[in-house]
């Protein structure tokens, strides 16, 4: 089965996705990391050794773990719902590719 | 990061010295000499003499490389806007560029080229006049929050100027320089960093 490219990650699902805070104007939220186990708008709830922590998308770089590639992904980037990330998040990859 | 975009190849060395860390070198037709001893990135100029001149020879151009478009004519500028294949539009003494083109360009995230080379190729009464359009060009950019970029175009070596020398020419004019920085850096690494994506999205580990 031919690899899903590393920029779908935009337009793919985050639930169940490994994913480290690694830049956050909170001190505190660096360095979480944890699996995503729920998704709004503006938010991910991470399940971490520490509990459930809920991290804001905006202002902050996420490292994640997709199709073996590891990814730095600024939060700004899947700030918008779930349910509209495939239209969304293909229109940010084809913009960025110049297909638009 | 600074960069800077040249129509010559000059030394590593000599770029450093300047406060520059790499260059975008621009040629026609792409025949550059000795830019891959220097790890700069290539680019390529098309100075098209209609849209559909444009359109020709956009065709032709390496995926590989940087697109310049080089014009003096508002409706080549505006139409360079709208093609995907272009990345930048170059500076030069006698570009004019409107209103209608600044806003597409933001929408159509292509590279408008603000550099200082034209300034020291005129003198008296033009240079005033280019003053004045770079300033209102600079406004547009940030009404419209287009990417631009601030450069030397240098072509020869009494052309290029320090990275220091531009911040302050350019900031007096009104630029935002951090954001030209920002967008210069996008353009580099979009064709020299194999683990840039997009801006905002990199590879930091490969399977």
């Amino acid at each position: 089965m031919k690899s899903m490219k590393p920029e779908y990650i935009l337009a793919h699902e985050w639930i169940g996705l490994e994913v480290e805070v690694v830049y956050s104007p909170n001190q505190y939220e660096v360095g979480l990391k944890g699996i995503v186990i729920n998704e709004t708008m503006n938010t991910l709830t991470l399940r971490t050794e520490e509990g459930y922590k809920i991290v804001a998308k905006r202002g902050r770089t996420f490292k994640v773990r997709f199709k073996g590639y590891v990814l730095r992904v600024k939060g700004d980037l899947i700030a918008f719902r779930p349910e509209e990330r495939i239209k969304r998040g293909l229109m940010l990859i084809k913009k960025a590719k110049g297909w638009w | 990061m600074q960069i800077d975009f040249l129509r010559f190849t000059p030394d590593k060395e000599f770029l450093k010295c300047l406060g520059f860390e790499n260059a975008v070198v621009f040629a026609e037709n792409g025949d550059l000499e000795g830019y891959e001893n220097h790890s700069y990135v290539k680019g390529e100029i098309i100075r098209p003499e209609n849209p559909e001149d444009l359109r020709k020879k956009l065709r032709k151009v390496s995926r590989k490389s940087v697109v310049g478009v080089e014009s003096n004519s508002i409706s080549i500028n505006r139409e360079a806007v709208t093609r995907r294949r272009v990345d930048v539009i170059l500076d030069s003494v006698g570009r004019r560029i409107d209103y209608v083109t600044v806003k597409l360009a933001a929408e159509k995230d292509v590279v408008i080229e603000v550099c200082l080379s034209k300034f020291l190729l005129t003198k008296g009464a033009r240079r005033m006049r280019l003053l004045r359009e770079t300033e209102e060009l600079l406004r547009l950019i940030k009404k419209f929050d287009t990417p631009f970029v601030i450069t030397s175009g240098a072509s020869n070596i009494y052309e290029i100027r320090s990275a220091r020398q531009l911040r302050d020419f350019f900031s007096f004019l009104g630029a935002e320089i951090k954001k030209a920085e920002k967008h210069a850096e996008i353009l580099f690494r979009k064709f020299a960093d194999a683990n840039f994506i997009m801006n905002g999205l990199e590879i930091e580990e490969r399977p």
